[in-house]
């Protein structure tokens, strides 16, 4: 186990590096980092200059090794558009994307379970069938269509919501500010209701769906059988000896949902104006930002690995039979 | 043949023969159309779904004739009008209304329909056509190929693809076959995880062995034995494919990247209608989002029913969604 870990955490590594350096030559084929830093005006000397300055006259291979240095010690080079350290640029945002992204993972988490394993248990009727149409549909439908709907009735036809806009609650609750972060509680949950849920639409028709179909596949189990026939009741059935067993190919899928939800937030925080790391991303790789993109990117990377390291690590837990070498 | 010949008299009618025929037409070996068809019809819903893509194909294919009006011709004048209003002459002129600068909403959403369709598929074949080669190559070759394969796969897949998308056609430029491009690049791994682990499976079987034995070089029993052993599972995750492929694409629209601004596409109508949503311009976010919903419902009705006819044991697997 122990062997299988540290494997696990190597390759991370490498999967890691690897994201890098791909990050790294894209940017860098994009164009001169230093078009969009010196003024338009700026002659071919200036800008040669702002080039030594920056460093990105090095030879490329130079230029990565050095970043990955600095990367290791916890430099990671000061922003070109927001002149400050990148490493702070992007922190300032991911709190509010972790918050997005966090809370539509549960919501959908939680939302799903309940749904899978009703559609399960009442196969073939009316209310499977209701459920499943459901999340068909809510499959098929893009996040941030979901949310323009969700402005234009709960905001603009029924004023129900605010439009968008943002109150911080993790950041100060990161920050060790925690009163603050239980005086913003209930604005911080008002504006994320509609982005979180436009986020997590088609996570949790995935999931029940995927839910659905694993506890059907434990019902037919023989030890179902068995279950029932020494005359444990259904709930009995249903919990210890199905469910349990239904959660291995589930727990798999749900930490991959993680990346899908990420991407989904992304595009999801530019219709809410959700002040997050996507949006900063984004005008980030138009403005050639070379370190805040590096930046950002690792550290989105390292979330998408550790949520499936994370996945790898509970099977173990979930089913004692699976060792893991 | 001489016209005076008399023709054979008609084979007296025995319950025997009725009985054969009968037989006959139940176990008649079905062609693969028939098979197809019943079953979809037996379904019901993929005969929906057919319908509706068939539409849409050929508002894709003939949006020229189609679509009422230029896509991109301004009318000032008849800026946000909302559906079903009238002009001047008492003519019901906008179906579907305008927009900000008067375009035809109507004919922006057929027109559309081109971009979706012809990326959703272009996009699964080049990710599907290379995600297979190369999976097929990993699991048949293993060692040193199916190493480096593998760990492309999962750099890719720590990758959030909305990023590497966002920097690809930053530098590619827009373009549609950029767009296509870099959706095809985000499908392959997913075919290629696929086609390998089949491949490990089918390349143990005994029929493998016998090509092998009949001196069959390595080429040909990857390409021509192993590969339409492994189709099946991937033609059912390129079904499903199609549909998130829209989907993504309609989300790179939406952030104003892949095509230029002269050609309409659903993500980039939803995108502009942002902007009108606080005045109760309803009707530039509804429809141009119906499209793309009722075009991905189907392709995911059509899917499931695929996989279910065409590969039972992947029901409920979870897989290609």
């Amino acid at each position: 186990m122990h062997k299988y870990i540290i494997r696990r955490l190597l390759l991370t590594v490498v999967v890691v590096l690897g994201v890098t350096l791909l990050t790294f030559l894209s940017i860098h084929l994009a164009g001169d980092p230093t078009f969009f830093y010196v003024s338009e005006r700026a002659s071919a000397e200036e800008r040669q200059a702002a080039r030594e300055r920056l460093g990105f006259d090095r030879p490329l291979h130079v230029q990565y090794f050095d970043f990955l240095f600095k990367l290791a010690r916890g430099d990671t080079g000061n922003s070109l558009t927001h002149r400050v350290p990148a490493f702070d640029v992007v922190m300032e945002r991911m709190p509010a994307t972790l918050e997005l992204t966090i809370g539509g993972f549960l919501s959908s988490t939680i939302v799903a379970f309940p749904i899978g394993i009703l559609a399960a248990t009442r196969r073939g009727t009316m209310t499977d069938g209701t459920l499943m149409l459901g999340a068909m549909l809510g499959q098929s439908m893009p996040s941030f269509w979901l949310g323009l709907m969700f402005i234009l009735f709960f905001a603009v036809t029924l004023r129900l919501m605010p439009v968008s806009g943002h109150v911080a609650f993790l950041k100060p609750l990161f920050e060790g500010r925690i009163d603050e972060a239980l005086t913003n509680l209930p604005g911080a949950i008002r504006y994320l209701l509609m982005p979180m849920v436009a986020v997590s639409v088609y996570s949790i028709s995935r999931n029940s769906r995927l839910i659905r179909s694993a506890v059907l596949e434990v019902l037919r189990q023989d030890y179902v059988v068995t279950a029932r026939a020494k005359g444990l009741n259904e709930r009995a059935v249903m919990v210890r000896h199905a469910i349990r067993n239904a959660l291995i190919p589930i727990v798999t899928v749900l930490a991959l949902q993680f990346a899908f939800l990420l991407n989904g937030v992304i595009v999801t925080e530019t219709v809410f104006s959700w002040p997050g790391v996507g949006r900063l991303v984004f005008d980030a790789v138009n403005q050639r930002d070379v370190p805040l993109v590096l930046t950002a990117v690792v550290l989105l990377s390292f979330l998408f690995v550790g949520a499936n390291l994370i996945a790898d690590l509970m099977y173990g837990f979930l089913d004692p039979r699976i060792r893991l070498e | 043949m001489s016209a005076s010949q008399k023709p054979k008299p008609a084979k007296p009618k025995s319950r025997v023969s009725t009985l054969e025929r009968q037989m006959d037409e139940m176990y008649a070996p079905q062609t693969f159309l028939q098979r197809t068809t019943s079953s979809m019809v037996q379904a019901r819903y993929p005969v929906v779904a057919v319908i509706f893509l068939t539409l849409i194909a050929l508002c894709a294919i003939f949006a020229a004739q189609l679509a009422p009006k230029d896509p991109n011709r301004i009318e000032i004048f008849d800026t946000l009008k909302p559906p079903l209003s009238y002009n001047r002459e008492g003519e019901i002129e906008y179906i579907l209304g305008t927009d900000s600068t008067g375009r035809d909403v109507l004919s922006r959403v057929v027109y559309g329909a081109r971009i979706s369709f012809f990326v959703g598929l272009a996009a699964v074949g080049l990710g599907g056509g290379v995600g297979t080669i190369l999976g097929l190559t990993a699991g048949y070759l293993g060692g040193r190929a199916d190493d480096i394969i593998m760990r492309l796969a999962d750099i890719q897949l720590a990758y959030p693809f909305i990023l590497f998308a966002i920097m690809m056609l930053t530098i590619l430029g827009e373009g549609v076959l950029n767009l296509v491009l870099v959706l095809g690049i985000g499908q392959w791994v997913t075919y290629a995880r696929i086609a390998r682990a089949e491949t490990l499976v089918q390349r143990e079987r005994e029929y493998v062995e016998a090509v092998r034995a009949l001196g069959a070089t390595e080429w040909r029993i990857m390409f021509r034995t192993i590969l339409p052993n492994i189709l099946t599972p991937l033609i059912v995750i390129a079904s499903f494919n199609v549909a998130g492929v829209i989907l993504s694409e309609a989300s790179l629209s939406f952030l104003g990247l892949g095509v230029p601004e002269s050609v309409p596409t659903w993500g980039a109508m939803l995108a502009n209608s942002r902007n009108q949503l606080l005045s109760g311009s309803w009707w530039l976010a509804v429809f141009p989002g119906l499209a793309i919903m009722f075009t991905v419902v189907s392709l995911n009705v059509l899917g499931d029913w695929m996989r279910d006819f065409l590969d039972p044991r992947l029901r409920g697997s979870g897989q290609g969604l």
